[in-house]
């Protein structure tokens, strides 16, 4: 388990913008768009009947332009930052983060994943890190959570269960 | 509670955690092409459980 401290360097996050029902867009001083959405997995935890927390995946793609031209522009993490910010708000909100391998590169999306997390987190948030192992392939994910969700403990201990099962048949 | 598209899946794995976890990945996948095609998320909203639990105007 993770409690980090807050970054002295906060970065202005870039404009969001809301263009249809399901997602966030924000573009980048480079001209890259980012689309950010979540969905629901209220069900992760579903043989957990104790667990009543909403639970949501998070997820971001570069919808034009390519991120590896610019990989130093902090403000995409601040960007990340200030929408987790408003998405606690709500404190019993759950979100599991998961990085795609489609590529190899699931490692390069963990390590900025958790840059992000380190670099923005101002103390109020968990991060608990993952390794499914599913038919062989690695599945890095992590679960954010409030400090202050009442079901911390409960919900911690499922989602190490269900990644130190995932290999199980 | 929706779980559109879960049952699609076919998987060796009868674990609950590498279901989910398996899903994720190919939701993210798939929703990621469609994206990057120019496709509109709208078109596929029936498919994913899509949801905005945040307000970014503050209401």
């Amino acid at each position: 388990m993770q409690i980090l401290k807050k970054s002295s360097t906060l970065l202005s996050p870039y404009q969001l913008q809301e263009n249809d029902e399901y997602s966030f867009e924000f573009i980048t001083v480079s001209g890259i768009k980012y689309k950010i959405y979540f969905l629901d997995y209220s069900y992760m935890f579903a043989d957990y009947p104790h667990i009543t927390c909403p639970v949501y995946s998070f997820n971001i793609d570069a919808i034009e332009g390519s991120p590896d031209e610019n990989q130093g522009d902090a403000r995409v993490g601040a960007t990340v930052s200030f929408v987790m910010n408003l998405f606690f708000k709500k404190i019993d909100n759950v979100t599991v983060y998961v990085c795609d391998s489609m590529d190899e590169r699931q490692y390069a999306r963990k390590r900025k994943f958790d840059l992000w997390f380190y670099s923005y987190n101002d103390g109020s948030l968990i991060k608990e890190d993952g390794l499914a192992i599913v038919e062989g392939t690695e599945i890095y994910n992590a679960m954010l959570l409030h400090k202050q969700n009442k079901q911390l403990t409960e919900i911690i201990l499922a989602f190490k269960e269900l990644n130190e099962r995932a290999g199980d048949k | 509670m929706l779980m559109k598209n879960k049952d699609s899946i076919t998987t060796s794995t009868s674990s609950k955690g590498a279901f989910i976890f398996k899903k994720m990945i190919e939701d993210k996948k798939a929703i990621r092409e469609h994206i990057q095609k120019g496709g509109k998320i709208a078109d596929i909203k029936e498919k994913f459980d899509f949801v905005k639990p945040l307000s970014i105007t503050g209401k």
